[in-house]
């Protein structure tokens, strides 16, 4: 399977360039990416927080 | 960060993020949060007391934000700060706001729910305390703003150890002491060298308000009420020899640069050395001081 069938997103936004909307869709991804680490992060520490505060782990 | 073609501005690196939070201050931060948190008598389950520092931290990051968003044209005025995302116009000042003000609820919120609601108190009051007092009121205003408000920079191992035992002693508030008190030399030996960058914005900093021989005066003087504070908790047995020797070490050293400061007459930035080196080494001093409490407490117990 290409590639190309993967990309479901317009290819500009907008009234943008094709390189303004590559740019921005690119920082869009970075943030969203590092949100994603951060809230996985919390997902994975409020579980361990809650399985501490009931006792499970003394 | 603009582009040619539209002149767009685009969204926000998350690096410009991360640089809001002021990671350097933040490592200081954390490491005297937790050596507050291992100098405390009892036990803390390491789940929570990894929930504590990174609540510390989070409110650490969230004052830095704070800050930055209330200081935007302040930093751009000064060299040192003028490549921060909001003076360099890479992130728009209301982000900012939202983000400080995100990482604060956040903070205090799960401190208080996970860890306790005094220690979550401390932090609450630690953030505002940094950014309203210091930043909106203190520094704009008083050659003597770093005093006073170094007592920000000087919570987080009163925070730590209340994390652990829910309460807060005498020895915590020694370690207040210790960090409130080295606080002013620290920063005027900056202020001595950074003394245009300040004069720049208009920050009255005391060097700039009262001179270069008063502001070696107050180091020096400033030196000697931080040697006995450093010492005070080995000379009330709080803790053991190993502190104590260190402590004595490192204030010996201390004074020593702080006397060369004193008797300089440099005004040319270029050749403060003594400064330079008297802000260096009370980086390296805060740092191995609470070690060796942490250590020494943790060998006692």
């Amino acid at each position: 399977m290409s590639e190309q069938e993967f990309d479901m997103g317009p290819k500009k936004i907008g009234d943008l360039s094709l390189e303004e909307s590559r740019a921005v869709r690119a920082r869009q991804a970075g943030r969203s990416r590092v949100m994603a680490v951060v809230l996985f992060g919390l997902c994975a520490l409020f579980f361990a927080i809650t399985i501490v505060k009931v006792g499970v782990w003394g | 960060m603009t582009i040619a073609t539209n002149n767009i501005s685009l969204p926000a690196d998350w690096r410009d993020f991360w640089a809001l939070t002021k990671p350097r201050v933040m490592s200081l931060v954390v490491f005297t949060a937790l050596c507050g948190l291992l100098a405390a008598p009892g036990d803390i389950h390491p789940v929570i007391a990894f929930t504590a520092i990174l609540c510390i931290a989070t409110g650490a990051g969230a004052s830095g934000a704070l800050n930055q968003w209330y200081e935007t044209e302040l930093d751009a005025k000064m060299k040192r700060t003028a490549g921060r995302p909001l003076p360099d116009g890479r992130m728009e000042r209301e982000s900012a706001l939202q983000f400080g003000i995100g990482l604060a609820a956040f903070s205090v919120g799960i401190m208080g729910v996970a860890v306790n609601w005094l220690s979550a108190g401390i932090l609450a009051f630690s953030i505002f305390f940094y950014a309203v007092v210091y930043t909106m009121w203190l520094k704009p205003n008083t050659p003597q703003n770093i005093v006073i408000g170094g007592a920000a920079g000087a919570f987080p191992p009163v925070i730590g150890w209340a994390a652990v035992t829910g309460d807060v002693t005498l020895l915590p508030l020694l370690m207040f002491a210790l960090t409130f008190f080295w606080t002013p030399p620290h920063f005027w030996a900056l202020a001595l060298f950074m003394k245009s960058d300040y004069g720049a914005a208009g920050i009255p900093m005391l060097p700039n308000v009262a001179g270069q021989r008063v502001t070696r005066n107050q180091i020096f003087g400033y030196s000697f009420v931080l040697a006995a504070v450093a010492v005070a908790p080995w000379a009330l047995g709080m803790t053991g020899i190993y502190y104590g020797a260190t402590a004595i070490v490192l204030n010996l050293l201390f004074l020593a640069f702080a006397f060369s400061v004193w008797r300089s007459e440099t005004t040319e930035a270029a050749e403060m050395k003594a400064e330079k080196r008297l802000f260096a080494f009370s980086i390296l001093y805060l740092f191995i001081a609470f070690a060796a409490l942490a250590l020494d407490r943790m060998v006692l117990a």
